[in-house]
């Protein structure tokens, strides 16, 4: 139902800025054409399963969207650790961040021992390093300090 | 003879070192794919598409088109011995397969998933060889209302067939047009949704979009479950019995072709082909109540017609430049940034690459041959990599996947929200595949119609003027009707079943 609530408000926002856009370049539709019609489909797709899951919430209950335990941590844990191993990124480079990034999973996600996660982010770092920027020849993000 | 003189033109390419090389590293990426939890063959693909950047182009899709059919013999392995199959199209093997493997019949069911995948994949290669140069010639005379009746077809289709729900199929697709309309647009130039942000003004990048909807949404969605076990069991007698022969003989034949024209349909997966034939060959067997118990013709039925269409769906894909699947989709993506444009004009302008790429994949069925059959105790041991160990590893490669293509963290981003949103949609029964053919076809889609509407000066009866474009876009509506009559029924079957489990 939220869920739905969202996807709609954020059609109204996409129609809205559409409508902004020409609808006509002469003869042939314009540039806000096509996004327009999406975005009118949008909002009536997302007020009729609006509509569905009262209905269904009525009939059926709650429903359980996330299993309580060790599960929604690892997802948390994940989450988090992808978004700040980007932002290392940009700061760090590759092979720092993707150590850093590895050895915290390893840890935290997998609860595998200091020994063994150190070990194996340090070897799949270097390979995957190896593989990627001299065999393959893909320029990895060097990051601002700029060690590799 | 014109065709076996191309196909010898196509092997005088694909027999050239670099590309057999790569043909090579593209099965072995495919089985690992395949045999491995976490990643399937759309975000493998798109993960190594910034790799084949410094590739030829005939190289590169010779290597990415073999990770596609490569997956589809990887697969069945995960299927038979923990059943959990590595991909959708392998989920009708698990349930003979698995059976097969705690009867300690594992071997002759990986044996014969090798051999049904080997003889179907051959089968829907020289189907391929046949049926596409003269469709090609047909298409030749396509216009724009054609291919947008065409692009239409496909998009419908996908949304008919994906998930519980077409409301949220065609939510999906419509989220997928959305993003695609987000940059300049290409015929006016016109700014749109990317307030003066440069990295919006050149667009969502599909392959940031694909890696994080199939590969980080799948490894959250995985952190969630815990993981199945491997089934202990020795792998002997790979090769099966006479009996099993006998058995499967019919279910080889019928999957090879009935899987192959699936393949060609828009919109109609692997995962379908295998799913329709599973069900035929249960249907047409003496002994239907042995499906689903251990029955090897179930093995081979569903892997022969996973592997037929994928030689099927490249019909469509290389003379229409219409993907039936989101893995053809990424690889019709690959196509686009190689400089390929698919198409009828293909076959004419690109003869080598197009019968380069079909004489790879004869080459390439040989050796997943060899991969699988003598090395299949070497796929099952990889299973036993632990998840947690596994998941950051994939993870790793997500993010080098995303930023590679345009060496811009901003990808990167992108592929991260995605995943989070990629999450939502699985957990509230939202379908991805019709969000990646969206978002690959809607500029396709735009350009013809408004293509279109030029010629006809803005008469929206030029679609139905011309018989080719009204006959498809008849058989869209056919297609969305019947998929609404099927759930309406299948509604009306839950509601009757709720009233009496409550009574």
């Amino acid at each position: 139902m939220i869920s739905s609530l969202i996807i709609l408000s954020i059609s109204i926002v996409y129609v809205i800025e559409a409508k902004k856009m020409p609808m006509s370049d002469g003869l042939s539709p314009g540039a806000g054409f096509i996004p327009f019609w999406i975005g009118i489909f949008m909002v009536l797709l997302s007020a009729s399963l609006f509509i569905k899951s009262i209905k269904i919430k009525n009939t059926l209950g709650k429903t359980i969207f996330l299993k309580k335990g060790q599960g929604v941590r690892d997802i948390a844990y994940i989450t988090f650790s992808l978004f700040a191993y980007s932002a290392l990124i940009n700061l760090l480079g590759y092979p720092i961040s993707t150590f850093i990034f590895l050895i915290f999973l390893f840890r935290a996600a997998g609860r595998y021992t200091y020994k063994f996660s150190f070990g194996v982010s340090i070897i799949v770092t270097f390979a995957l390093y190896g593989i990627f920027e001299y065999w393959l020849e893909m320029a990895l993000p060097v990051g601002r300090v700029g060690i590799f | 003879m014109e065709i076996f003189s191309k196909l010898m033109l196509g092997f005088s390419v694909a027999l050239i070192p670099i590309n057999l090389f790569y043909c090579f590293v593209g099965v072995l990426i495919g089985t690992l794919i395949g045999v491995l939890p976490g990643i399937g063959p759309t975000a493998g693909i798109a993960i190594l598409i910034p790799v084949s950047l410094s590739l030829s182009p005939t190289t590169a899709l010779i290597m990415l088109a073999g990770i596609y059919y490569g997956s589809m013999y990887g697969g069945s392995t995960t299927a038979i011995l923990i059943n959990t199959p590595g991909e959708a199209a392998s989920i009708p093997t698990a349930l003979d397969g698995y059976k097969m493997a705690r009867q300690g019949r594992a071997g002759p069911a990986l044996g014969m998933a090798a051999i049904s995948s080997f003889i179907a994949g051959t089968f829907s290669i020289v189907g391929l060889m046949l049926l596409a140069p003269p469709l090609a010639s047909v298409a030749l005379a396509f216009g724009p209302p054609e291919y947008f009746s065409l692009m239409f077809l496909g998009l419908t289709i996908v949304i008919s067939l994906a998930g519980k729900s077409l409301i949220k199929g065609l939510m999906a697709a419509l989220f997928g047009i959305m993003i695609s309309t987000i940059g300049m647009d290409p015929i006016s130039g016109v700014e749109r949704f990317s307030y003066r942000n440069p990295d919006l003004l050149s667009g969502i990048d599909f392959i940031s979009v694909v890696v994080g909807l199939f590969a980080i949404t799948e490894i959250l969605i995985n952190a969630e479950e815990s993981m199945v076990s491997v089934y202990e069991t020795k792998l002997k007698g790979l090769w099966p019995t006479l009996q099993d022969w006998i058995d499967s003989k019919g279910a080889l034949i019928r999957s090879s072709i009935l899987g192959f024209f699936i393949g060609i349909l828009p919109g109609a997966s692997a995962s379908v082909a295998a799913f329709i034939c599973y069900d035929v060959e249960k249907k047409c067997s003496k002994h239907p109540e042995k499906f689903g118990e251990g029955a090897i013709e179930g093995v081979a039925a569903a892997e022969g017609a996973n592997n037929s269409a994928v030689g099927g769906g490249l019909v469509p894909l290389l003379t229409l430049g219409i993907p039936p699947s989101a893995p053809l989709a990424v690889l019709l993506g690959a196509l686009m940034i190689h400089g390929l444009r698919p198409g009828p004009l293909l076959f004419e302008q690109n003869p080598n690459f197009v019968w380069g790429l079909i004489a790879s994949m004869y080459i390439g069925n040989l050796m997943l041959l060899v991969l699988n059959l003598p090395l299949v105790g070497f796929w099952a041991s990889l299973i036993k990599i632990p998840y947690p160990v596994l998941a950051p590893i994939v993870l790793t490669l997500c993010i080098i996947g995303s930023y590679g293509v345009r060496n811009n963290m901003f990808d990167v981003w992108i592929a991260l929200i995605f995943g989070v949103i990629g999450f939502f949609m699985r957990k509230l029964d939202f379908p991805a595949a019709p969000v990646i053919l969206a978002l690959i076809l809607a500029p396709m889609i735009e350009n013809a119609l408004r293509q279109s509407l030029t010629i006809s000066r803005g008469n929206i009866f030029i679609f139905f003027h011309r018989p080719i474009s009204a006959a498809l876009l008849i058989l869209a509506v056919i297609s969305l009707i019947l998929s609404i009559y099927a759930r309406v029924r299948e509604a009306g079957k839950t509601h009757t079943l709720i009233e009496s489990s409550s009574a």
